[in-house]
């Protein structure tokens, strides 16, 4: 490998606050705290991060923030939830019925900004399923900032 | 220098090492940098259907590749090369620097950042950069776009010194003066190439090359700061090319790339002075990088000679000398000629010929206000051909009073011939027309000869737009009168192409399915047929329909059969009456 010699990226002078600090604002849909320990550390730096632990939660988060996201990252399991990644990502691009939803999920607003469906079981998903379900792409857990900015990156190429 | 690989070669390199999906990210970026890049459409494309590049040169996949890229400002395509290889080193830490530079903005952003965004991902680094210095200029940036100015300066400028820079010029200085511009243009910095200079030009006061250099310097100087520092709050669309793009290039230190796009500029905006001027800056500053005069004197000419309109025989990079500004001599009998043939007279051509015998011969040109007549043929034969080139030119006698309906649009019944022909001739071949010519036609003047061959077939002149003679055409329709059913006189009102005149009249009106009923001229609409037709001769016919004339059956040696009402079909009537009511007795027919 040739060597590439670069003077040091500059760092953060201090790292960004969890409170909201103007950066891109992503709900993340996960029960697993230490998953989202390393996905709030590792995005933190460009992305602020809403969690939600739950499918209850993750709805209630869609209604309040539903214009200022910029991105939704689903789990695909959601243990004691009724609602599971994959159903979670048709209800919020409206494609199940209101009346076959339980009651916190209906009267949703419709979310056209990426919807991201992280697993750590990524080989179980084909990634054709999940853009047929309307997600975006489907990210193996440990998420890093690099992919989700290309997933988005490569949602917005699409649009234009 | 090296060349930096391209984007599909990359791309075709990531999937052979499975990394398909960030290939195609790479496409995508290449073709929002392009827009009309068809090798990549047509790569992405493939790709997305499953299938698998064509063969190709593979480049290695590494950080220098990727460094390079990141200096080209092919931010998406870094980031997916990153992601999707393992290159090892820093590639993390660069791969989550490019996702933190790249990551959207917030939701309700201003529109200065937005467009930052949008300019990032295409390929306008350079242009997002002044939008971020904009923004710092104006005071209350937000931490994380101060963050992205950083990271920016960082990928762009920061590592002019520590990385290897295209675009300087290797090996020794070729002159004293372009060591001196050498040090500060690899630090990417014209200001410091202007203090240089200026600095250079204090100890030597009479170097021509300094005093020609100063001005071209502070001119693209006060270019790229001027450019850099325009206020970009009210944008809604930065132009990524023209003279912005051009001061990106000067502020990068790619003189090679500035001098292209005024170049450019200069050849879409001949008229633009300060292009050619800033154009003129480059090219200078170039020279005394490479050790020549500033000012190329050997052909350079003066500026307001360059601005002068071109004429059309000096174009061209040949030194402008006296002798061509003469013009040669065929390019005076060129002028002669096209002097002469300007002054086309559409009235009389003889007279042209007249008044000057040694000028280039010219073509006469009919006055387009002449009523053109047609000459209508009249054969005597069914084997005669149609002349090719029997339209004549001539004034007419008079204006025609009123032209006679075509036979088209007669009424159906007028189509019929004059008298019922009995039904054995619908099957016998068509009567011998004259074969000697009428007398009318033998002694019509045009008869004689046309268009300088013997007038086998007799012709007759008639104006175009239905200027019929009455009494020509009685004394016509008269002589060719035939014996059998009627006369076929034939009507001119329709273009007839050059192919279909070589046929005889019949194929050529079978062919053009435009057979039209025999009628002599003058006569009245026959009467109506008194003689039933059959339903035996309905069924037979072609056209089960008897209103309608099927143009087969109409051939002009064809006549037709009267035409008798159509007797009402069988009709099967079911009828449903109350049970118990009896069926009405049938009347005896006795």
């Amino acid at each position: 490998m040739s060597e590439v010699s670069r003077s040091p990226a500059p760092g953060w002078t201090a790292l960004p606050s969890r409170e909201a600090d103007g950066r891109a604002l992503v709900l993340y849909v996960d029960v697993d705290d230490q998953s989202w320990s390393t996905a709030s550390d590792r995005l933190r730096r460009a992305y602020r991060l809403l969690r939600a632990e739950n499918d209850r939660e993750a709805c209630e988060l869609v209604r309040s923030y539903a214009t200022d996201l910029v991105a939704v990252m689903l789990d695909i399991d959601l243990p004691g939830s009724v609602l599971d990644g994959i159903l979670l990502t048709r209800i919020l691009r409206q494609r199940v019925p209101s009346q076959a939803l339980p009651p916190f999920a209906r009267n949703l607003p419709r979310i056209d900004v990426p919807i991201l469906l992280v697993t750590a079981r990524a080989e179980a998903y084909p990634e054709e399923e999940v853009r047929r379900y309307g997600g975006d792409r489907l990210l193996r857990k440990p998420v890093d900032i690099g992919r989700v900015t290309l997933a988005l990156t490569e949602h917005h190429l699409k649009r234009r | 220098m090296s060349v930096v690989a391209p984007p599909i070669d990359v791309a075709r390199a990531m999937v052979a090492r499975g990394a398909r999906r960030e290939a195609e990210i790479v496409l995508r970026g290449t073709l929002a940098r392009g827009g009309h890049d068809g090798d990549a459409h047509f790569a992405l494309a493939t790709l997305e259907r499953g299938g698998s590049l064509p063969p190709g040169p593979m480049p290695r996949l590494d950080l220098e590749l990727v460094d390079r890229w990141i200096r080209e400002g092919l931010l998406v395509e870094s980031l997916a090369l990153l992601a999707g290889i393992d290159l090892g080193g820093p590639a993390e830490e660069w791969a989550n620097l490019l996702g933190e530079l790249l990551a959207p903005v917030p939701a309700h952003a201003e529109d200065a950042f937005v467009q930052m965004h949008r300019e990032l991902t295409s390929g306008g680094a350079s242009l997002a950069l002044t939008i971020l210095e904009d923004c710092e200029r104006r005071g209350g940036m937000p931490g994380w776009a101060e963050r992205r100015l950083s990271l920016l300066r960082w990928m762009l400028l920061d590592n002019a010194e520590a990385a290897p820079d295209d675009h300087a010029p290797q090996g020794m200085a070729p002159s004293a003066l372009a060591a001196v511009v050498r040090v500060p243009l690899s630090q990417r910095s014209l200001e410091g190439v202007l203090e240089a200079v200026e600095e250079y030009g204090r100890s030597r006061p009479d170097d021509l090359d300094v005093r020609a250099l100063l001005p071209l310097v502070r001119l693209l100087v006060r270019e790229m700061t001027t450019l850099l520092q325009m206020d970009l709050s009210g944008f809604q669309t930065v132009p990524v090319a023209g003279r912005p793009a051009a001061a990106m290039q000067l502020r990068m230190g790619n003189l090679d790339g500035a001098a292209s796009i005024y170049r450019s500029l200069a050849a879409k905006q001949p008229g633009d002075t300060t292009v050619a001027q800033l154009h003129d800056a480059v090219r200078g500053l170039q020279r005394v990088l490479e050790g020549r005069p500033v000012l190329d004197r050997s052909f350079a000419p003066p500026r307001d000679e360059v601005r002068a309109p071109r004429e059309a025989a000096d174009v061209g990079a040949k030194p402008r000398d006296e002798s061509r500004k003469r013009p040669t001599a065929s390019f005076e009998a060129f002028a002669e000629a096209k002097a002469k043939t300007a002054a086309i007279d559409f009235d009389d051509s003889t007279e042209n010929e007249s008044v000057d015998d040694t000028r280039e011969p010219t073509r006469s040109v009919p006055n387009p206000l002449m009523v053109f007549e047609e000459t209508t043929a009249v054969h005597p034969s069914g084997e005669a051909s149609i002349p090719v080139t029997s339209v004549s030119i001539a004034l007419p006698d008079d204006e025609p009073s009123e032209p006679p309906p075509s036979a088209d649009a007669l009424p159906l019944v007028s189509r019929r011939p004059t008298s019922a022909p009995p039904p054995a001739m619908a099957s016998t071949p068509p009567p011998a027309r004259p074969s000697a010519p009428a007398p009318a036609m033998a002694s019509a003047p045009a008869a004689t000869e046309l268009d300088g061959k013997p007038a086998a077939s007799r012709a007759r002149s008639t104006r175009h737009a239905g200027a019929w003679d009455p009494a020509e055409v009685a004394a016509v329709a008269e002589s060719v009168r035939p014996p059998a059913p009627a006369v076929e006189v034939v009507e001119e009102d329709e273009e007839v192409d050059a192919e279909t005149t070589a046929l005889p009249r019949e194929q050529v009106d079978r062919a053009l399915g435009r057979a039209r009923p025999t009628m002599p001229f003058g006569s009245q609409p026959p009467p109506p047929p008194d003689v039933p037709r059959t339903e035996a001769e309905m069924q037979s016919a072609d056209d089960p329909d008897p209103t309608v004339l099927a143009p087969a059956t109409l051939t002009p040696s064809t006549p037709l059969t009267p035409l008798t009402p159509p007797k009402p079909s069988s009709v099967v009537v079911h009828s449903i009456r109350p049970i118990g009511v009896g069926r009405p007795k049938p009347e005896d027919p006795s």
